[in-house]
């Protein structure tokens, strides 16, 4: 058989692995500062760009879609050209994925601190951005099939497998749950409704950890860890069984992040029990990850890329095993809207995508440039630094979970709710500043290595090009009998493809369609009513501004919390929400009932605490909105948006939109009124009537009933 | 706090949580002697002083629950698979690792057939119900044996300073949000004049702060307070009138004074039963 020449485009992965390198660093940053803004509250600045609700998201989103997301495609395509014998497929096609994945990453950062965002979390972008994600994506797709379609190696190593699976299903994923209506250029709704709207959001949700920072990280891992040790991996067969059974059981466990709430129960089952099936294949990944290792520990010791590699598949199987025991039902009553889940994820993030990341830079970066490692004695202090930094992270915020957990849930003797929620927030204020040290020491770990790379970047030089030689595929493959079974699909990327797709399909399927077509899931309750368009205008304030952040709108059958927030949440509630905006952490209270008779206050103790929080709440954590107060509601776009939601099939009458604005003025100018006898003196076109007008309207329906 | 906990802890395990606790704990195990594998994986490379071929009852347990092939003997699972001079081995899986993963689908699916197609389990809404009803009950008892039964009817003004201290400590925490640090009102009203929204004197402060003015933003304490906590801060508050605090709101509601027995009409029903 002829060799065929050809080379390999490291520039490409060079860009992306640039690209990894500077949105750690921004990423990273914007979590100190949040994290700094709950221990201080002034540093939201009293500017609606700097203030947490819009920075979380940009936090979020650096993180997984520019840091992670830059380092996946690094990994990819990297590892895709040697493992196919081929260079990628087209290089126009690469700098297209290239350079839109960085527009994306910096027009998302520009809409997410300007508050234009969809309010469903880790899917803010709104759509003219989610449309071109899926272009980028298909972009991706097309360069990721043509290597393989052309490839020289007869037979697709397991990181291909999880490569296919992981675009397979976040194309899958991305699409569904970004069904929206648009109103206008930069402002859209869901196209589904309350209860629909969360579990299709948490279908996406919950996978896009699995597709997006896992399954794509462990098909890095097996080309990394194998090269970097220089040992053969543990177990073929392994490979096999936990890839079938990772992606086929992922797609289910989405429920568990809605346990307890206005989701039917059978829903909430399938969630739990699918989410404790995972250990096993998740645990799968793990194993043929470390036990590779085997007989290579000495390199460990002394090799610092195996070093962050050992760590995060350590880290990798803590999580894993973590996840489904929060996914019980009785622990999530305890975790679930607490520090516990955002510390569980951040052993995702910092020890498996963070430290596999850091590994696989330490060891790409002096190949591609063909010289040494500038520093080992750094990427040591690197290494120590950033493992002392997640223990200093996340030991904290489980104690404050669980503390603040228990402090909800107490009462006294006389039957009485034990704390108030502010002493719940004062009692933990000094595990947020831990975690924010915590968080600063993996900061100056990263830092450290980026310098340390800057500095093994000067030193080589980048072979843009590399040549390589194989011998072309030709004519069909005549299998032996000792061929195990599994060869048969590994030589047939498109069955694969096929294949995975089925796979995550049944998963969702199974649990969406019911949802959407048995009426009984969903109760209808008579007295709940569409929203006014005041109250709509300042709903969309309140997405704007991500509240929802730290305000959840769903209380659980708990007796701590309808003793606290009054009547728990039912399904029918919510059938004009869109998007339903439940949220997933209480860092304040839930809104749910704010307007309910428990929960009420006048319209001047909103306004007076929406300008200054602390003079209501002394020790409260929470931002001022001073803008509110200042900015002018945007009135233009009211019929818009009645007949977006008419569209949606929410009942407002026949012709409403172009009345609307008169109901709007008249409901202002009563609110404005009302706050003028209580010596606020407010015009009633701002924002602040709207957000009042909304947050008096929370959880009142189904008190008409009665 | 701690009862509060074990309490919790009890009231919220269920059955099927107690196998998945039992779970756990093999879990653990397994864990465990996953990393004694790791810490004689170690050794391979700095071997402890023992004498050859000898094997220790941990390592008989160790190759059962791996299954693993020496390192030495290696070759003979060496696949022929090469991708870029990535090798594979074909060692079986782990017994564990595969016992583990048929014990999760054995308890998902008892734990479906439990709590969907059997009518012994408890879904969340019993659960909640359960829940309150004991509550109630317990309170019940509590508040029967504490004798901290005093109610709108039988409440008493406090003029002891120990009680108006420990109200003023109830008022500063609670009320001053809405009612002003010395109670001359802001979103609430002025409580220091003699006008009064919904009535003075011990009993209908008492039966403002329990209830709440539902609608009007003043909360029903009576989830928050004890009874007796209640009638300390009433009484507080009734002992700051005519305090006549700087910035004042202006007044609000009706002139009330303790011989006009200007009672809320419910009050005086119960009155008349009597």
């Amino acid at each position: 058989m002829a060799l065929e020449t050809f080379s390999y485009d490291n520039k490409i992965v060079k860009n992306f692995a640039y690209a990894t390198m500077l949105w750690s660093i921004v990423g990273m940053l914007v979590g100190l500062i949040i994290s700094l803004q709950l221990v201080f509250p002034s540093l939201n600045l009293g500017i609606a760009c700097t203030t947490f609700g819009r920075l979380r998201p940009l936090h979020t989103n650096a993180i997984i879609f520019a840091f992670v997301g830059n380092g996946m495609f690094m990994g990819i395509y990297y590892s895709l050209q040697r493992l196919c014998k081929a260079r990628m497929f087209n290089d126009t096609l690469s700098k297209i994925h290239f350079w839109g994945w960085q527009f994306i990453i910096v027009a998302a950062a520009l809409t997410l601190v300007s508050g234009i965002t969809s309010g469903k979390e880790y899917a803010e972008l709104e759509w003219p951005i989610d449309i071109l994600i899926t272009l980028i994506w298909v972009v991706f797709g097309i360069n990721l099939f043509g290597t393989i379609l052309k490839r020289r190696e007869r037979h697709l190593y397991v990181a291909i497998w999880f490569y296919i699976a992981t675009w397979v299903t976040v194309a899958m994923l991305h699409i569904i749950n970004s069904f929206e209506l648009p109103v206008t250029f930069f402002k859209s709704y869901s196209w589904y409704a309350g209860v629909q709207d969360a579990l299709v959001q948490w279908w996406y949700g919950h996978n896009a950890v699995a597709f997006f920072l896992t399954t794509p990280y462990l098909g890095i891992m097996y080309y990394f860890i194998p090269k970097a040790a220089n040992r053969p991996v543990y177990s073929y067969r392994l490979s096999i069984i936990h890839f079938w059974a990772l992606i086929f059981l992922y797609i289910w466990a989405g429920p568990h992040h809605l346990l307890y709430t206005a989701l039917p129960d059978w829903a909430q089952t399938l969630g739990m029990i699918f989410s404790i099936m995972l250990i096993a294949p998740s645990w799968g990944g793990m194993i043929n990850g470390l036990l590779t290792l085997r007989g290579a520990w000495d390199k460990v010791r002394e090799n610092p890329v195996l070093k962050f590699m050992v760590v995060a598949i350590t880290a990798y199987g803590m999580a894993t095993f973590e996840g489904p025991m929060l996914s019980i039902k009785s622990v999530n009553a305890i975790s679930h809207y607490t520090d516990w889940t955002i510390a569980h994820v951040h052993v995702g993030a910092l020890g498996w995508n963070g430290f596999l990341t850091f590994g696989v830079l330490y060891w790409l970066i002096p190949v591609l440039f063909r010289t040494e490692l500038y520093s080992k004695k750094l990427a040591n202090f690197h290494f120590w630094i950033g493992t002392l930094g997640i223990i200093f992270y996340v030991l904290p915020l489980y104690w404050a979970g669980f503390t603040q957990s228990l402090m909800w849930k107490e009462f006294t003797a006389e039957g009485q709710l034990a704390n108030t929620f502010l002493s719940t927030v004062t009692r933990i204020a000094p595990m947020y500043a831990m975690r924010s040290i915590g968080g600063s020491m993996y900061l100056v770990g990263a830092l450290v290595m980026l310098y340390n790379l800057i500095k093994t970047i000067q030193l080589g030089s980048l072979l843009e090009n590399e040549e390589s030689s194989a011998p072309a595929l030709v004519g069909e493959y005549t299998s032996h009998s000792t061929d195990h079974w599994h060869r048969w699909i590994e030589r047939r990327p498109i069955q694969l493809l096929v294949f995975s797709l089925i796979m995550v399909a049944i998963g969702g399927i199974i649990e969406l369609v019911p949802t959407f077509l048995v009426k009984s899931n969903i109760p209808t309750i008579a007295s709940v009513k569409p929203y006014t368009p005041l109250e709509l205008q300042g709903r969309d304030i309140y997405v704007r501004e991500g509240c929802s952040n730290c305000h959840s709108q769903m209380i659980r059958p708990f007796r701590s919390e309808t003793e606290r927030y009054g009547e728990y949440s039912k399904a029918g509630e919510f059938v004009y929400d869109h998007p339903f905006l439940w949220g997933s952490k209480r860092t304040g209270p839930d809104l749910q009932r704010e307007g309910g008779d428990k929960l009420k206050k006048p319209n001047a103790w909103h306004f007076n605490h929406m300008r200054d929080p602390q003079s209501i709440s002394p020790g409260s954590i929470m931002p001022a909105y001073p803008w509110l107060m200042d900015d002018n509601l945007d009135t233009s776009n009211t019929g818009a948006k009645i007949r977006a939601m008419i569209k949606m099939g929410v009942p407002y009458p026949d012709g409403y939109d172009k009345i609307a604005n008169q109901d709007l003025m008249h409901q202002a100018d009563s609110i404005a009124q009302d706050l003028k006898q209580n010596q606020i003196k407010v015009m009633s076109n701002k924002e602040i009537i709207a957000v009042i007008a909304y947050l008096q309207r929370l959880g009142t329906d189904i008190y008409k009933e009665k | 706090m701690q009862i509060h906990i074990l309490n919790f802890v009890l009231i919220n395990i269920s059955f099927g949580d107690w196998i998945l606790i039992s779970l756990i704990s093999f879990l653990l195990l397994i864990l465990i002697v996953l990393l004694n594998t790791l810490k004689s994986l170690v050794h391979e490379i700095v071997p402890p002083i023992k004498k050859e071929n000898e094997k220790t009852f941990i390592d008989a347990i160790e190759s059962s629950l791996t299954n693993a092939m020496p390192i030495d003997r290696e070759e003979e699972i060496l696949l022929d698979h090469n991708y870029d001079g990535i090798k594979e081995l074909d060692n079986h899986l782990p017994p564990w690792w595969v016992a583990m993963f048929y014990a999760t689908i054995i308890w998902a699916i008892g734990y479906l057939i439990y709590f969907h197609f059997s009518d012994s389990a408890k879904l969340s809404l019993d659960e909640y119900n359960d829940e309150m009803a004991i509550a109630a009950k317990e309170k019940s008892v509590f508040l029967e044996k504490e004798g901290n039964k005093v109610n709108e009817e039988t409440v008493t003004l406090f003029s002891d300073q120990e009680n108006l201290n420990q109200g003023k400590e109830i008022f500063t925490t609670n009320c001053t949000p809405c009612h002003g640090q010395s109670a001359e009102g802001s979103v609430g009203p002025n409580l220091t004049d003699i006008y009064w929204l919904h009535g003075g004197g011990i009993k209908n402060i008492f039966k403002t702060v329990k209830y709440g003015i539902l609608g009007k933003g003043m909360t029903n304490w009576e989830t928050q307070l004890t009874p007796k906590q209640i009638q300390q801060v009433s009484s507080y508050v009734w002992s700051l009138q005519g305090s006549n605090p700087l910035n004042g709101k202006e007044k609000q509601g009706e002139v009330y004074s303790e011989n006009t027995n200007e009672i809320a009409p419910d009050s005086l029903k119960m009155q008349t039963k009597k």
